[in-house]
């Protein structure tokens, strides 16, 4: 059975001058879903976002709107609802006029203008702000008249643009558990753009990574943490990132690690499946920082390395060690606080170790 | 100590108010060199001939109205040559040629610059620096170079001594000054702002006018007083080509106010009074709309 998706991009493509903003990005996404643009700047995220919306026109590839083909439909017959990046509030309207002000191009009449704005006023909890203008308003208000503007026409599909990138690091939690709050009462299907991978993480059914123009990763937040596509996904997403270590296979369960020369024991089973993958060597092995485990004695599954930094968080330490310039990153409990220059066993989990094609950079176990 | 810092404090105190004094004091002398003229002006104007060329210059007078009933026309100046043979002399028919021009090329110039330099400052377009330029490269030389040209090629081409001749010489003029303004005004609003109103279902003219020129109006107001204060005030044009049936203001007052026996001043003084009012009035309704405040602190970056 074919479900119908609400917003389908098809190898779309957008250019400017040289430089490719978006390569071939193909993607579907269910009507209600929450899905989260992720990418460093520059990955192309908000290009795409602005050719969903009809603010570019892309150069390739089609755009579908609930079915339908709205490459060149202009933005206002597209049916979508915009919040940018700084909010592009009108300075000389009231909050009321600003939310109003969608319905007023409908030619709404004035009692049910007046009743959608209360309505989607109440739902975001700004009515006794509504008679300020933008410039007597917080970066939260601001934040919320401009959803309330957005929503107000009830869109089929709900853009944002690094709505959050403009807060304060306090407001930032509550905005963000607002917007998915006021996603899970609407349903609206929602695509939010942000290059915070733990914001992503927190508020996403699913998660697009991109990188270079291109798509890298869509999948829900578990499957991108613990099945990344790539060693850029794996990097990305995750505070610190995986740690990474060249490697290759030596004989039946001993990996050679590019760490001068050092080996690691590994389960037969991991030493079959890469060994069936054909590829042996050239092999890039990814580690998240939790997934490494620290021992003082020797232990034939781990390798020794030099501690370096300890960084104490509270709830958890970063460790930061070294083997000659290479360096990993161990995230452990709060009280294991080894003295820097100590040398420490370092095991990781074998279930959780990741193999990466080094030229190809894909995940290949 | 604490005595020590009362002083200190004290002493400060009293400069902020020597501080003041002396602002006040400049302001006052600049403000008086401004307002006198005109003060000046409104003495004379309520004055005979003989008591404006009193050697000693009296404050205490019977003021008459002759000046004003002369520029409403309802008696003669009796000064020999006054006004101009064959011209259109009238003080009131002038005043209005004068606003009548005065408001078309506002609203005409107002109009075509802001259209310009809406696309000049939003579209990609080729060479528009150079465009730019040539724009203003229309101010770059002193007006009186081109009046004989231009009034002849006004001769040629029946245009000369028309409203509509004055229409395009005059909009022509000031085009130069508000596409240079308006555009500077477009350029600081962000373009994320027409976005904003298409994603709310407005087209891009509709997006222009409910949501641009609102945060423009700034410079809709100060291109508007600009161009208008030109236009009211121009004489060279005003002179050499409105010979006989549009004759505005500027002319008219030089030409009543000169007779055989030299400056009437009292004409002279009452004519320029009146003649100032509109601008006052106009200024003084669009004063509000000078403040550039409402637009800052809401879209940063």
């Amino acid at each position: 059975m074919y479900i119908m998706s609400m917003i389908r991009l098809v190898n779309l493509t957008k250019r400017f001058g040289k430089t490719v903003a978006v390569k071939n990005a193909s993607l579907e996404i269910e009507k209600g879903e929450f899905v989260v643009f992720l990418g460093p700047s520059g990955c192309g995220k908000t290009t795409t976002l602005r050719c969903i919306a009809g603010l570019e026109n892309p150069e390739e590839g089609e755009i579908y709107i609930d079915g339908e083909l709205v490459n060149d439909l202009p933005t206002l017959d597209r049916d979508v609802g915009f919040v940018f990046q700084h909010y592009a509030l009108f300075p000389h309207m009231t909050a009321y006029q600003n939310i109003s002000f969608p319905l007023r191009a409908m030619k709404y009449k004035k009692a049910s203008i007046e009743k959608e704005v209360m309505k989607v006023a109440g739902l975001l909890r700004i009515r006794d702000i509504l008679q300020l203008r933008p410039s007597h308003l917080s970066g939260g208000d601001l934040q919320s008249v401009a959803l309330a503007r957005a929503l107000v026409i009830k869109p089929k599909v709900f853009l944002l643009d690094e709505p959050l990138s403009t807060l304060d690091a306090e407001f930032r939690e509550e905005a963000r558990t607002m917007i998915k709050k006021t996603h899970l009462e609407i349903g609206a299907t929602t695509i939010y753009v942000t290059h915070d991978q733990m914001e992503a993480m927190a508020i996403a059914d699913r998660i697009v990574t991109m990188n270079f123009g291109k798509i890298q990763q869509a999948e829900t937040p578990e499957n991108i943490y613990h099945n990344p596509a790539n060693m850029f996904v794996a990097n990305f997403i995750g505070s610190p990132g995986m740690n990474f270590v060249d490697c290759a296979l030596e004989g039946k369960d001993t990996m050679k690690l590019g760490l001068d020369g050092k080996t690691l024991k590994v389960n037969e089973a991991i030493a079959k499946k890469i060994h069936s993958t054909g590829k042996e060597s050239n092999l890039v092995m990814g580690v998240r920082p939790e997934d490494l485990d620290l021992n003082m004695k020797k232990n034939e599954y781990g390798f020794p390395m030099e501690v370096m930094i300890v960084e104490e968080l509270g709830p958890e330490n970063i460790i930061n060690l070294r083997s000659g310039d290479h360096t990993l990153k161990v995230l452990t409990d709060p009280h294991i606080v080894p003295k820097s220059g100590e040398t420490v066993w370092v095991v990781p989990d074998q279930e959780r170790i990741r193999i990466f094609d080094k030229e190809t950079q894909v995940e290949i176990l | 100590m604490k005595l020590d810092q009362a002083i200190r404090r004290k002493r400060k105190k009293g400069l902020k108010i020597a501080g003041q004094i002396v602002i006040f004091v400049v302001i006052a002398i600049v403000f008086a060199a401004y307002i006198f003229p005109i003060f000046w002006m409104g003495v004379t104007s309520l004055k005979t001939k003989v008591q404006i060329f009193d050697t000693k210059p009296t404050i205490f007078f019977k003021p008459t109205l002759k000046n004003y009933r002369i520029f409403i026309g309802t008696e003669e100046s009796g000064e020999v040559g006054a006004g101009r043979a064959g011209a259109a002399t009238s003080f009131i028919a002038a005043m209005g040629r004068s606003i009548l021009i005065t408001v078309t090329v506002t609203i005409l110039s107002l109009l075509l610059g802001t259209m310009a330099a809406y696309i000049l400052s939003r579209y990609k377009m080729v060479a528009k620096d150079d465009l730019m330029f040539v724009i203003l490269s229309t101010r770059m030389l002193p007006p009186i170079v081109v009046l004989v040209p231009i009034s002849l090629l006004f001769t040629n081409i029946g245009l000369k001594d028309t409203f509509i001749g004055f229409l395009l010489l005059y909009t022509m003029f000031n085009m130069a000054f508000s596409v240079w303004i308006m555009k500077s005004f477009f350029d600081d609003v962000p373009f994320s702002f027409e976005e904003a109103a298409m994603c709310d279902g407005y087209t891009r003219l509709r997006a222009l006018i409910k949501v641009v020129l609102p945060m423009v109006k700034p410079g809709l107001a100060a291109t508007s007083i600009f161009c208008g204060i030109m236009v009211w005030n121009e004489f060279l044009f005003a002179i050499v080509i409105g010979t006989r049936k549009w004759v505005f203001m500027p002319p008219t007052i030089f030409t009543m106010s000169y007779g055989t026996e030299g400056i009437i001043w009292g004409v002279l003084a009452s004519s320029s009074l009146i003649y100032i009012v509109p601008v006052v009035v106009f200024v003084y309704l669009v004063r509000k709309n000078l403040l550039r405040g409402i637009t800052f602190g809401v879209i940063r970056g």
